[in-house]
């Protein structure tokens, strides 16, 4: 199944992929939250959504609340950062573009045999895992009326 | 229908027992938890569902449910490096004690019991 083989694809490669994603949000002139975070810092729990986001591909799941919490985790983290909202919409949509790049480079060096609804269910389910993120930051930035005190 | 009232007390609850759950790990005893996780990430589910389907806000945020996290989750909501240690430790006992991950233990049908 082409979910579970794009999975297998990405899992050995998180930590390659939490760098590249890191280096182009560095390099992204419209992204200024970041300038006062050190390297553990920006990349904090991305490779956990990376591994969440596996496990979702590889059950087949639409991506909704109930199997998004690492995702939901890093966007809370931000918040609670004081990461400006716009920035993490940036970083969320760079860490779109860094993995079809390397889905889609890792599948034509491999040359695999890809049926076109496959793919496109395989895409549509990491879009949404990104959507669901994005759609959670909205409601935690735009919501509150106090802070939650740890 | 909930009203927003009933919902922020929803969510208050909720952080409370989240964070009492954390405290719990922080100490590295982990008898039971699995239970209380299990209980704790349903009505984490049932808050997220509400907010989704009503017309409600998260006037206070529910904390996201997890206890994989990060350093830096952890230590925003008060715990030190030896209690985050401990709490990252939970999934490590998870896996040894019941011979899966912490999220299929969340997914399982039959009672987990506690361990000693």
């Amino acid at each position: 199944m082409l979910n579970n083989q794009i999975a297998d694809l990405i899992e050995p490669e998180i930590p390659e992929l939490v760098q590249l994603w890191a280096d182009s949000v560095r390099d992204d002139s419209r992204i200024t939250s970041d300038s006062d975070l050190s390297e553990g810092g920006l990349k904090d729990h991305l490779d956990q959504v990376l591994a969440e986001l596996c496990e979702v591909l590889r059950v087949g799941e639409i991506p909704t609340t109930r199997n998004t919490h690492e995702a939901h985790v890093s966007a809370y983290t931000r918040f609670r950062m004081g990461y400006r909202a716009r920035d993490l919409a940036c970083e969320l949509s760079l860490l779109r573009m860094t993995l079809f790049n390397f889905m889609n480079r890792k599948l034509l060096n491999l040359k695999v045999d890809i049926e076109i609804e496959k793919y496109m269910s395989a895409c549509q389910i990491i879009n949404l895992y990104i959507d669901e993120e994005i759609r959670y930051a909205f409601s935690i930035y735009t919501e509150p009326s106090t802070e939650p005190n740890p | 229908m909930l009203e927003q009232k009933e919902f922020n007390r929803f969510v208050t609850d909720y952080n409370a027992d989240y964070l009492y759950l954390l405290k719990r790990a922080a100490t590295g005893n982990y008898n039971c938890l699995i239970t209380s996780s299990r209980i704790l990430k349903d009505f984490h589910d049932v808050i997220m569902a509400l907010h989704n389907s009503l017309e409600v806000n998260f006037d206070i945020v529910p904390y996201p449910f997890t206890v994989r996290g990060s350093s830096e989750y952890f230590s925003q909501l008060g715990f030190n490096d030896v209690e985050v240690m401990n709490i990252l430790g939970f999934v490590v006992f998870v896996r040894s004690a019941f011979g899966k991950e912490f999220e299929e233990c969340m997914e399982e049908e039959r009672p987990l019991y506690c361990t000693k």
